[in-house]
């Protein structure tokens, strides 16, 4: 759950959301239960497939319902109401992930959250995106050079 | 194609984040990589209770496993017992009153029938639908053990005690079927996802 929950906070901007998306995650992973086939992956692996679904829903949703500025909540996009979420460190980097300064694209985004906060394997994040395992670490070497570069013009 | 220099460098660093993920190389170590020590925090920190109690509420296994099949075989096997027992009430009382030596009361026994039919209903209805098992267990089991009490205690005062005993297999299917329902609960507990991910996406003892 703590690895689904982290991929989730990675990928959407507000911890509430984060939470409804975590919580949709394991609604579906139960009613698709049976279909689970261990020789396939491992659980984790499977649940951040079916987290990578629920992530890009969120997306279409927002995309197709977006928040006015009259809605908008006064704090930044990122900023974590839950004080366990005290890590700021950890904050910079996720927004950093969603930033135009970073110039990830999105399967990069998702490359780099998948590795990182959920804790796939380049094999397993390579299956949930549909490319190879050279694929996956190609992406996610792409991904981190881009970062650096960010990092060292900061 | 990826490039032959560049994939290997996205090999090299894939080896130093599988390391740094599994604490083999100290996050401070990777202060010479700060992007990598900076995505290794996403790894932190553990779910709010929040989240745990919204994951708690969704986490319900669909009811097809072994276990809940047990559950399905005693509701039936319950189902059949009142069924029974409401066949013979409303069709045959006064049958049953001359097997039992006692007074025929067709008024009352036929009210009985009738709710043991209902009863068999509604197991018969969870059979079927493993959901609604609960509600019908809630009839069923207190019905069945009580039954079972009372025609126990009936036994030694009636010339043929057929019913009582009859009565007896009653409590033993309720009791059997509340064993195998609170067995299947936790069977359901140890199997759910969220259990099974508490060790992390490679769970227990799995390799990278």
């Amino acid at each position: 759950m703590d690895d689904i929950w982290r991929y989730a906070r990675a990928r959407v901007p507000d911890a509430e959301e984060a939470r409804d998306v975590t919580s949709e995650v394991f609604a579906r992973a139960c009613r698709a239960w049976d279909r689970y086939d261990p020789s396939k992956g491992s659980v984790g692996a499977w649940l951040a497939g079916i987290a990578h679904h629920v992530v890009a829903d969120w997306w279409r949703h927002r995309a197709r319902h977006p928040v006015t500025p009259a809605a908008e909540v006064p704090e930044p996009a990122w900023a974590a109401p839950d004080p366990a979420e005290a890590s700021a460190h950890r904050l910079d980097v996720a927004a950093l992930l969603h930033s135009p300064e970073a110039g990830l694209s999105e399967r990069e985004r998702e490359a780099l959250a998948l590795r990182f906060a959920a804790g796939l394997t380049s094999a397993e994040v390579g299956v949930v995106l549909g490319i190879s395992d050279a694929g996956a670490r190609m992406v996610v070497h792409r991904a981190v050079e881009k970062l650096r570069g960010v990092m060292r013009h900061a | 194609m990826p490039d032959g220099p560049e994939q290997q460098v996205a090999d090299r660093l894939d080896a130093d984040v599988d390391a740094l993920l599994a604490g083999r190389r100290p996050a401070a170590a990777a202060g010479a990589d700060p992007v990598l020590a900076a995505l290794a925090s996403l790894r932190e920190p553990p779910a709010p209770a929040a989240v745990r109690d919204a994951v708690a509420r969704v986490v319900r296994l669909p009811r097809r496993s072994r276990p809940w099949r047990l559950v399905r075989v005693a509701a039936a096997l319950a189902a059949a017992g009142f069924f029974s027992q409401g066949v013979v009430a409303v069709f045959a009382s006064e049958w049953l009153a001359d097997l039992l030596h006692a007074p025929h009361a067709p008024h009352v026994t036929r009210e009985g029938g009738l709710a043991a039919f209902a009863i068999a209903v509604l197991l018969s209805v969870a059979v079927a639908r493993p959901r609604l098992i609960e509600s019908a267990m809630v009839a069923a089991v207190p019905l069945g053990v009580a039954l079972g009490v009372y025609g126990a205690t009936e036994i030694p005062h009636l010339e043929n005690p057929a019913g009582e005993y009859f009565h007896l297999s009653q409590a033993v299917s309720a009791l059997f079927l509340l064993g195998a329902w609170l067995a299947a609960r936790r069977a359901d507990a140890r199997e759910a996802p969220g259990a099974r991910d508490a060790a992390g996406p490679r769970g227990e003892g799995e390799q990278r």
